[in-house]
């Protein structure tokens, strides 16, 4: 070959071995190797025109062209050159009129840990059925390392033999069916119908299976298998954006019954807790899919009780509207992270505390109100909007705790002096009353009488204000207790 | 029949010709030449017209190959003997990048009769063109030296030799018993590996045995087919002979559905494990004659569940693993109790659930007899018809079974 013919040669060897290199590298992105593999593709087919096939041979860690070197992989050991190699690929054939779609299945079969692929390149490069890319590889006589070989052997030896017999009665009128291919049964568009060959619904299925075969209890020595099976199954729905998928699946793991649920949902809680995982699903709450939101939900309502400081470092990433999400499911594990919380509560949005305050359980509240008086009584709350104190007010009556009553009716006792705060006192005395309307308790009423008395000196409109609430309150109790009003 | 192959025909008689290095190598490199430019456009016949421009550099090739060796020569004979080519007498060695090129070449001329082909005068490209054209996947049905009689060519001349079909047939044959007692074996040695407690299941020697299933299948579809007639005797082996059944069945039925190669072998590969769950169920139960008791009962049904955590206990989670495993689960839906609504299920399920079920219920059980071939169609499409995609079952009685009784061993 002349020495101008060698270099084309040459130059689009090395161009191809570097694009594959680059859709190697990334296997998730099988939609992006079009853009990487494109310009390697003008060079590979200027050659292979003019030569016909290029035939390269595939070295550990290179690609050689008639003897030389064309192509060194950075990755060494590591590259698709040696991934090819270990296969058994020892050389590849261009053919005259490679296209773009051909040089890119031929880059997914090579591509190792693509979900398409099982990962041997002989095989994927046989499945992919290459018009134009040919390999030869080594047969490898894998039936040798077959355990028992021996007796294997003998056994294929005696099958085979049966079915020499079952073979040789097809007659000849039978056989001439062997040289005709008939048209198949399916068209085009009943293949995509019947055979949609989405791996998110194939997931989603057998994440469900798994979930079965565990609740029917046959997991047996295996469990620790399939929780770890079942792991990567949610991790690769996480990455691909399979929303639905992750939904139902992670619904299966909620209501799964059976003697070793507890273990599976402990070891699924984990899983999903990794903070990357965590921020992934938050990432998936915003997709434009109906389920976006309840998927955050299943998948923190599964996370594990240590989960919470995790939790509220996602809500720094998080949008405004899933912040509440967050804040609920840590307010649940709020054991683990106290501290943070109670600052949440001091620092947050309003509608991210009231959500926190939302889920709590009973005997946090009197922290969760002592975190938010903290607020309240802060020199920045003059500046809160109105709405925002009244929920807040709300809120610490909802609670129905010591901290909050005791705020609400010092709120109430002691308005603020001045006459310009004379008007938000008033205010804020009325958000108290509701509030302490709202907590329903005895003391809260006891505090509501003193100020419906008159005798503290309160305005007309919070006196008349706290004699409702406790006519309110009296009529509520005594509907309780039976009595007639 | 003997398993032995006949021994191969000597090689074609070498006319007299001035044996020059330069003859020799002149007629090594056209001859390569031209060959390998015959193997490509040949291949290609298979997806493309005949009378497709693609072919046309090729056919010039294959042209000025032969008439280079019409002029220095005054002949032009490509023969095939053994497993070699001939070229005007002289075997021609082959590149690397051509030997599998002309494994396939050699195998399409066999599987037609085909011995050489032959020129004395310079071939018009209307003739190379009906070459071509024999080579299509659904070739003509008769030949003779002059191609199809329907279309005979002016020039080129075939040297048609049953010797050349005979022992294509044995070698073909030979090779597509193995690749069958190669998968019935492998089921049946991973089945006795998984009950002694086996790490991981051995996909990638399943993957290579199921590859070989496709491309026979290709080559030779009835031949292909009646490999689901071998039955054995021995419950010890039954379930890899099943599952290599419907493995055969089910790559047939795929094949037919007009399935791409890769899914072919993803049915053919969730065939071969479809079972592989009974590992984990007592031989005293799976071997009893009589009726089950409960237990037994127990693990019989649960074996689809038990087949897919044996797969999916290995930890893959592509496309394939996940098919293997749900197929095995989804063929077998009848035996597992569902609370809620029926599971969606995918095409290698359905495929499975229609291919096995013709297959158990066509072999002898120790519990019940054989059921004929046509008894079995009945009762899949009446009393067991609710296991099955009842579109599928048509397709499958309408073609599959009946090319399957095609296969019968004339009476």
């Amino acid at each position: 070959m002349a020495d101008a013919d060698a270099a084309l040669v040459h130059g689009a060897l090395a161009g191809l071995g570097r694009a594959l290199a680059r859709a190697a590298s990334d296997s998730h992105a099988a939609d992006r190797h079009a853009s990487v593999l494109e310009p390697a593709l003008g060079p590979l087919r200027e050659v292979a025109d003019k030569f016909g096939t290029v035939t390269v041979t595939i070295e550990p860690g290179a690609l050689r062209f008639e003897g030389e070197r064309v192509y060194a992989d950075e990755q060494g050991a590591a590259g698709f050159c040696s991934r090819l190699y270990r296969d058994g690929v020892r050389s590849l054939t261009f053919r005259r009129g490679v296209l773009l779609p051909e040089l890119q299945a031929f880059a997914a079969a090579i591509v190792p840990g693509g979900l398409e692929s099982e990962g041997d390149a002989v095989g994927e490069l046989w499945k992919a059925d290459l018009g134009s890319i040919q390999c030869t590889a080594v047969r490898e006589d894998l039936l040798t390392d077959h355990s028992a070989s021996a007796s294997f052997s003998s056994e294929v030896q005696q099958l085979a033999s049966k079915a020499r017999d079952a073979v040789e009665f097809v007659d000849a009128d039978a056989s001439l069916l062997d040289r005709t291919q008939p048209p198949p049964l399916w068209s085009e568009e009943q293949h995509k119908k019947h055979d949609p060959q989405s791996w998110g619904d194939l997931a989603r299925r057998t994440a469900l299976t798994i979930a079965r075969i565990v609740e029917e209890d046959l997991a047996g020595w295996d469990l620790e298998a399939l929780q770890q099976t079942f792991g990567h199954i949610v991790a690769e729905m996480a990455i691909r954006a399979e929303v639905q998928a992750l939904v139902t699946a992670l619904e299966g793991v909620a209501a799964m019954r059976g003697a070793h649920a507890p273990a599976f949902r402990a070891f699924v809680a984990r899983h999903l807790a990794e903070p990357q995982r965590l921020s992934r699903a938050v990432v998936l709450a915003t997709a434009p899919v109906k389920t976006a939101r309840q998927l955050l939900e299943i998948w923190t309502g599964l996370l594990p009780d240590d989960a919470g400081p995790a939790l509220l470092a996602a809500m720094d990433d998080a949008r405004d509207d899933l912040a509440p999400v967050l804040a609920g499911a840590a307010a649940q594990r709020r054991g683990s992270c106290a501290a943070e919380f109670a600052q949440l509560l001091r620092d947050a949005a309003v509608p991210t505390v009231l959500a926190a305050v939302e889920a709590l359980p009973e005997d946090g509240r009197d922290d969760a109100a002592t975190s938010i008086v903290e607020r309240l009584t802060a020199s920045a709350s003059a500046k809160l909007p109105d709405e925002d104190l009244a929920a807040l007010y709300a809120a610490l009556g909802k609670m129905a705790s010591s901290p909050g009553r005791a705020f609400l009716a010092a709120r109430l006792a002691q308005p603020a002096k001045g006459l310009f705060k004379k008007r938000r006192s008033e205010h804020e005395q009325l958000l108290a009353i509701e509030a302490l309307a709202s907590d329903g308790s005895l003391s809260a009423l006891r505090i509501l009488s003193e100020a419906a008395e008159g005798k503290r000196g309160h305005g007309e409109a919070v006196s008349a204000a706290a004699r409702a609430a406790v006519e309110r309150l009296r009529g509520r109790r005594q509907v309780r207790e039976g009595k007639p009003r | 029949m003997s398993g032995s192959n006949p021994p191969r025909p000597p090689p074609p008689p070498v006319d007299v010709l001035p044996e020059t290095e330069a003859t020799r190598e002149q007629r090594q490199t056209v001859g390569h030449k031209t060959l390998a430019a015959l193997c490509s456009a040949l291949r290609a016949a298979r997806s493309y017209s005949w009378e497709h421009g693609v072919f046309t550099p090729l056919l010039d090739t294959v042209q000025q190959g032969m008439l280079d060796l019409l002029s220095s020569e005054g002949m032009f004979e490509l023969d095939l003997a053994g497993d070699a080519f001939h070229v005007n007498g002289q075997p021609i060695t082959l590149e690397p990048h051509t030997i599998p090129l002309a494994a396939a070449l050699r195998t399409e001329l066999r599987q037609r009769g085909v011995a050489g082909i032959r020129a004395s005068l310079a071939p018009p490209k209307t003739d190379l063109r009906l070459l071509l054209r024999l080579f299509r996947p659904a070739p003509p049905p008769h030949l003779d030296d002059r191609g199809d009689p329907a279309r005979p060519f002016k020039v080129v001349r075939l040297k048609l030799g049953p010797a050349a079909a005979s022992s294509g047939l044995q070698e073909r044959t030979a090779k597509l018993a193995e690749a069958y007692g190669s998968a019935a074996a492998f089921v049946n040695h991973t089945i006795q590996q998984l009950r002694m407690g086996a790490p991981a299941l051995p996909v990638r020697l399943a993957g290579r045995i199921v590859q070989d299933l496709v491309d026979l299948q290709r080559s030779m579809p009835m031949r292909f087919l009646a490999l689901a007639r071998v039955k054995v005797e021995e419950s010890e082996r039954y379930w890899g002979v099943h599952a290599a059944n419907v493995a055969v069945l089910a790559i047939t039925f795929a094949s037919r559905l007009g399935l791409s190669k890769r899914r072919r072998h993803d049915v053919g590969m969730a065939a071969l494990f479809h079972d592989v769950g009974m590992a984990a169920i007592p031989k005293t139960v799976l071997q009893r004659s009589g009726k089950l008791d409960e237990k037994g009962k127990r693990a019989v049904k649960a074996s689809p569940l038990l087949s897919a955590r044996a797969i999916l206990r290995d930890g893959e989670v592509h496309t394939a693993a996940l098919e293997r495993a749900q197929a095995a689960y989804e063929c077998h839906l009848d035996l597992v109790p569902q609370e809620g609504p029926l599971t969606d299920v995918g095409l290698a399920g359905r495929i499975l659930a229609i291919c096995e079920s013709f297959d158990a219920l066509t072999t002898a059980r120790p519990f019940r007899a054989a059921h004929s071939v046509r008894d079995a169609t009945r009762i899949m499409t009446t009393e067991q018809l609710f296991r099955f995609d009842p579109q599928l079952v048509d397709l499958f009685v309408g073609v599959v079974v009946r090319l399957f009784a095609a296969t019968t061993p004339a009476e």
